[in-house]
């Protein structure tokens, strides 16, 4: 299983699509935190790079996001396709180990993606003379790592048996509805009837992203933390990286 | 290899031990936070800004979710929302009058709905995806919080005042009828008018406001009423009692929450309550604003104006009349 989980982080940090916009999420951090921008954050001017700090975690997160869903996206369906699967399970692999392995290769991958981004932030830190910032930054990170690896284990999870689109655009949803998981929790508390129960349904299976990015900001500003929402998504990352135990295709 | 299995279970059971433990807190500690520092404000600061004002008579029932946390008498209580709604209000309910405020939480989303609705959506989205979100600052929420207070208070004390400004109104359309005359430009012009009056009469620096100025204000209003009640086809007397039933019980309540945020030293939050003076609203919240204003106006004109207002029948507005002559 070692080996498998191995060989699909490599196979993913070669993949040319995360390169290019790992560069991309990098170049907007190296702007982020060294440009004179005219960023308003409640009609007050964002400048200083501890005022940047929170926006360049900000995009961090966000392209982070959207990388572990692009990361995530094909790998399983290019096993089945190539036909790899077959020569695995010859090998007296279990098709749970095999699902098993190449998602967490994937969450893996997707953590990575995230820390890359972070080194740079550590490079600033550390030009700008305030190595004070890293162990926050880093743990702020490491809460944040866990929306990225949520959606990647989501992703990985429909892929094994929806199309490639369909996981990307049920990975897209999925973040959108952790985003706005407060928002839309209460006008589900304000519904009522069937629709307000199947509401409220989906919102108890989908985390809430957003109160984990709060959490990660906590500890950025030295609030206290809650640990509640960062257990619950680890709850819920558990449970669907435990469908790969049962979820496998037909077609080997 | 065989040590996964139960190693992964063991991990399981540990997640959900956890998110179990958290679940079971009840009301978020930050809740229970605001709501002592609300009565840490009885202390005579509350009774400064309203005699007989006070948060901890009441029960407040905090909304979070599907359940309602009722704290009083040192308690807190879970019970199913008495209520469909999630909004700020009182209600009475086994012979008590009970304060219903959402959770600190709910009203950083309210807000961002409002925020996100009546703003720019752009905003919104930069807003959740950011890690820092904008959220209600604790003495927004606090101040929130006596707003209600004042209301409850107003139930306990105001009855008969109310009644009969709301038997002034008879026909239970005129809301709706006079929002609709809103939409005249004559109207409008009028409403400016009378706020850019109001504002600068508020944020004058003098000690003692103006009385000619006060009663360019009073005649405005008057004209203001007058002209809705011609366009709008509604009887005078009517317009008028549905302008002072509002301005008495959001006005007063709006000051309340505006003074409590200075009561909490919170003179930016204070300056925005000043500064929204400035701006004309429409339905009901013109009310809540030139209630607070004419509020702020009778505490320089008379320091007693409070327990006039308790003893006697008269409106804000008729009140700042006499007052300021």
């Amino acid at each position: 299983m070692l080996a498998l989980i191995h060989n699909t982080f490599r196979e993913r940090i070669r993949g040319k699509t995360f390169h290019v916009v790992a560069f991309i999420g990098m170049a907007i951090m190296l702007l982020v935190t060294t440009g004179d921008s005219n960023l308003m954050i409640n009609g007050r001017k964002v400048s200083g790079f501890e005022q940047m700090v929170p926006v360049a975690l900000s995009i961090t997160g966000f392209v982070s996001g959207l990388l572990a869903v692009m990361v995530s996206l094909r790998t399983i369906p290019d096993e089945f396709e190539r036909k790899t699967t077959h020569l695995v399970l010859v090998r007296g692999i279990k098709p749970w180990q095999y699902m098993f392995s190449l998602t967490v290769g994937n969450m893996l991958a997707s953590l990575f993606c995230m820390l890359s981004f972070y080194v740079s932030l550590v490079v600033f830190c550390v030009a700008y003379g305030r190595p004070g910032l890293i162990l926050p930054t880093f743990l702020c990170i490491i809460v944040m790592s866990i929306n990225s690896l949520f959606l990647s284990a989501a992703v990985s999870v429909v892929s094994i048996r929806a199309p490639v689109y369909v996981a990307g655009v049920a990975g897209i949803l999925v973040y959108a509805a952790g985003i706005l998981h407060g928002v839309l929790d209460t006008l589900a508390d304000t519904a009522q009837g069937v629709g307000a129960a199947a509401a409220r349904i989906l919102l108890f299976l989908t985390p809430d992203l957003s109160a984990v990015q709060q959490q990660a900001s906590n500890i950025l500003t030295g609030a206290p933390v809650d640990p509640g929402p960062v257990l619950a998504t680890l709850l819920l990352l558990y449970l669907v990286l435990s469908l790969t135990f049962v979820l496998f295709r037909k077609e080997v | 290899m065989k040590a996964f299995r139960p190693i992964y279970l063991l991990i399981g059971v540990l997640l959900a031990a956890g998110v179990l433990v958290t679940s079971l807190r009840g009301l978020p500690g930050e809740d229970l936070v605001l709501y002592e520092k609300a009565c840490t404000l009885e202390d005579g600061r509350l009774g400064q800004i309203w005699p007989g004002l006070s948060v901890s008579r009441y029960p407040v029932a905090i909304r979070k979710g599907n359940a309602e946390y009722v704290v009083f008498d040192g308690e807190v209580r879970k019970r199913k929302p008495v209520l469909p709604v999630i909004a700020c209000t009182v209600y009475p309910d086994e012979d008590r009058i009970y304060i219903l405020v959402p959770s600190k939480s709910v009203m950083d989303s309210v807000g961002q709905i409002v925020e996100g609705f009546s703003g720019s959506i752009e905003d919104f989205l930069i807003d959740r995806f950011s890690i820092e979100g904008k959220k209600m600052s604790e003495s927004q929420y606090i101040s929130i919080l006596c707003h209600e207070a004042m209301h409850a208070c107003q139930l306990s004390r105001w009855e008969e005042k109310i009644k009969a400004l709301a038997e002034g109104i008879a026909d239970p359309g005129i809301e709706a009828r006079i929002e609709e005359s809103e939409s005249d430009p004559e109207i409008r012009a009028m409403y400016e008018k009378q706020a850019d009056l109001l504002y600068r009469l508020v944020v004058s620096d003098e000690g003692m406001p103006d009385a000619e100025a006060v009663a360019e204000y009073i005649r405005t209003r008057k004209d203001t009423l007058a002209l809705v009640s011609e366009k709008a086809g509604i009887d005078a007397n009517a317009v008028e009692s549905h302008a002072d039933l509002y301005e008495l019980l959001e006005g007063t309540a709006r000051y309340v929450e505006a003074k409590t945020a200075l009561a909490l030293s919170d003179e930016e939050l204070y300056g925005q309550y000043l500064h929204s003076l400035k701006e004309t609203s429409f339905g009901k919240e013109k009310y809540y604003k030139s209630g607070m204003g004419i509020c702020m106006l009778l505490d320089r004109l008379d320091p007693d104006w409070k327990q006039d207002m308790h003893a006697g029948s008269l409106s804000l507005a008729g009140l700042l009349e006499n007052t300021g002559r």
